[in-house]
């Protein structure tokens, strides 16, 4: 073997479109998975390199002399056994492993041309189908949704090459230093691609292809990233089972929190993005150990009526209330907003068919603005909760919880909750910096000032639909302003 | 209107609607105040970035097929930030889609991406 041994005269028996590397690199004869040789004439994945490997036997059978290492992306020539240096074999080097320059990365979204791909067919880089391996469609919307979360994905474009790189989080997520007052400390990272976990190297991998504009076909195979999720939750997500999306977004969030090197107070480039915080204030009973007789009577306390809760959400939050409930006050972290949604009507309207109601996201985001209680049973019995958003994250993932599991089998609720696309105003789940966090609690006034600023935004709200008109007028006839 | 002259008391603006008697110039008024104080109003603003949705096929419910959650499938809109189109995508199908349709489908999981990154 010789290293000015460059150029090969077998380069025009590559046949291109027989290549796919979506695949995980096994050997086809000895079912091994390292040291995996790819033979570029059929695409079959072989062991070895030296005498008696099954990739150089196959070389020999079939006459097939290029070869590519599936580990290194080097090219060899077999049986001969030298290494081929070749410009005209970039492309296939590219199609394996897409590496992003930092230019590209920041031109990523201007990009609006098509690409094509060996066989002619056009598509938008980032925008590919994904293969679906028996029910794996929860997995490819997961990841499809992920990878268009921009900081997410500029972060595994950068680590295409494998190199360790720098990477500033603002985000302190220790609880302490949030207590103390410091909201905002940025901190350097040395993120390196070679440490991360199996899941994560897969993921990444996954995003390159699928932002790349040099693929040989134009959908991408997420095989590998399936088995590595089939491995790592222990056949809980599995191929064959559709699965519940919101459970999966979450494991699979912190996963990649994990993965990446995040711990568990540790950040990461995932809490960076997605990870806001929530105050949930919780009353209970003073005594721990209540009877049935305070049980109950607290069960028609939450069944009364609303004007209850409301009188009771004008009270300061640290305040106890009067029927021995005690309040208590912690927060906690969040990848993702879980939404309920009002159970589906049990009765069918007077046609006979199914009602499918409605409830706008604003109505169901009213969960986190700090004067709704919600009730949620635990072990100690019904619990009311309050919950109010301190922080939000620049990423914010919202989850409508839809699947309930009764004693048969699951049960979907359809309910559609309509949304803005664009201008969504959260404002009003947040709590106002530190001076004004004792007053969140709206006083009469406030309310009625939030009423009219509702109204106010609604219109900016549809501006992007052309609603923007009428609602103006409305705000003319409008006597009550 | 007088709610609303209490309104810009509030935030210290009365001198705005001081010269103001028709009930329409003051709106005018309070909106001109909204929008120049806009970027404050933006920093909770959130634009939906990807958006996940549960469908299944209408038979599912009656006879045999009950569980929605077998026989459903997922779908996902993501928008080109280049051309802000919107496209959804099932699998190995991409197609353009329309942003209307988009806020009245039956999301399951929405990513928003706040505004001003």
């Amino acid at each position: 073997m010789t290293s000015e041994a460059q150029t090969c005269p077998y380069l025009s028996t590559i046949s291109r479109p027989s290549l796919d590397f979506d695949f995980e690199p096994t050997c086809s004869v000895t079912l091994v998975s390292n040291n995996i040789y790819c033979c570029l004439v059929c695409g079959v994945n072989f062991r070895g390199r030296s005498k008696q490997t099954p990739a150089y036997i196959h070389s020999v059978d079939e006459d097939h002399n290029v070869f590519m290492s599936l580990e290194k992306g080097t090219f060899w020539c077999l049986p001969d056994g030298y290494q081929i240096v070749d410009p005209s074999l970039d492309d296939i080097t590219r199609a394996f492993k897409p590496v992003y320059s930092k230019e590209e990365i920041a031109l990523i979204d201007s990009q609006t041309d098509l690409s094509r791909d060996l066989f002619g067919r056009r598509y938008l880089p980032g925008f590919v189908g994904l293969n679906n391996l028996n029910k794996t469609d929860c997995i490819n919307a997961t990841i499809q949704a992920l990878v268009h979360v921009k900081p997410l994905r500029d972060f595994f474009l950068r680590c295409g090459d494998g190199m360790p790189f720098e990477l500033i989080l603002a985000n302190s997520s220790s609880k302490k230093r949030k207590r103390d007052g410091i909201q905002k400390k940025t901190k350097k990272v040395m993120v390196d691609p070679e440490s991360f976990s199996h899941l994560v190297k897969m993921f990444g991998e996954l995003v390159r292809k699928i932002w790349s504009d040099k693929r040989f076909k134009s959908t991408v195979d997420p095989h590998m990233l399936v088995q590595a999720i089939s491995n790592d939750s222990n056949k809980r997500f599995h191929v064959g089972k559709q699965i519940e999306a919101g459970e999966f977004m979450a494991w699979f969030l912190h996963q990649l929190h994990l993965g990446t090197g995040g711990k568990k107070s540790g950040s990461s480039i995932i809490y960076e993005i997605f990870q806001g915080s929530v105050e949930v204030t919780t009353q209970r009973h003073k005594t721990m150990h209540s009877s049935d007789v305070h049980e109950k009577e607290d069960d028609r306390y939450g069944s009364e009526d609303e004007n209850e809760t409301d009188m009771e959400g004008k009270e300061p939050p640290k305040a106890t209330n009067s029927n021995e409930m005690e309040e208590i006050i912690h927060e906690t972290n969040f990848l993702q907003l879980t939404l309920d949604i009002p159970e589906k009507p049990l009765f069918k309207d007077d046609a006979g068919g199914l009602v499918i109601p409605q409830e706008p996201l604003v109505n169901i985001l009213k969960k986190f603005d700090g004067v709704t209680f919600s009730d949620v049973l635990t072990a100690n019995g019904l619990q009311r909760r309050r919950y109010k958003v301190k922080q939000l994250p620049s990423y914010l993932i919202l989850c409508v919880a839809r699947f309930k599991q009764n004693e048969f089998n699951n049960e979907k609720n359809p309910t559609i909750v309509p949304f803005p696309v664009k201008n969504l105003d959260l404002g009003r789940y947040v709590m106002r910096s530190s001076n004004d966090e004792k007053s969140s609690i709206p006083t009469e006034d406030q309310v009625h000032e939030m009423s009219v600023s509702e109204r106010c935004t609604y219109f900016q709200y549809f501006d992007y639909l052309i609603i923007l008109y009428f609602k103006k007028k409305l705000i003319y006839l409008d006597n009550s302003l | 209107m007088k709610d609303l002259r209490e309104l810009l008391k509030k935030h210290g603006r009365e001198d705005l609607g001081a010269g103001v008697i028709e009930k329409g110039e003051l709106v005018d008024v309070c909106i001109n105040f909204i929008s120049k104080s806009l970027p404050d109003l933006l920093s909770h603003k959130y634009d939906l970035v990807a958006n996940i949705t549960h469908n299944i096929p209408s038979e599912v419910g009656r006879e045999g097929k009950v569980d929605p959650l077998q026989e459903g499938t997922y779908r996902c809109h993501v928008q080109h930030k280049g051309t802000q189109k919107w496209y959804e995508i099932q699998d190995l199908d991409v197609r353009e889609t329309m942003p209307q349709l988009i806020g009245v489908s039956e999301a399951y999981i929405m990513i928003f991406e706040k505004k001003g990154l």
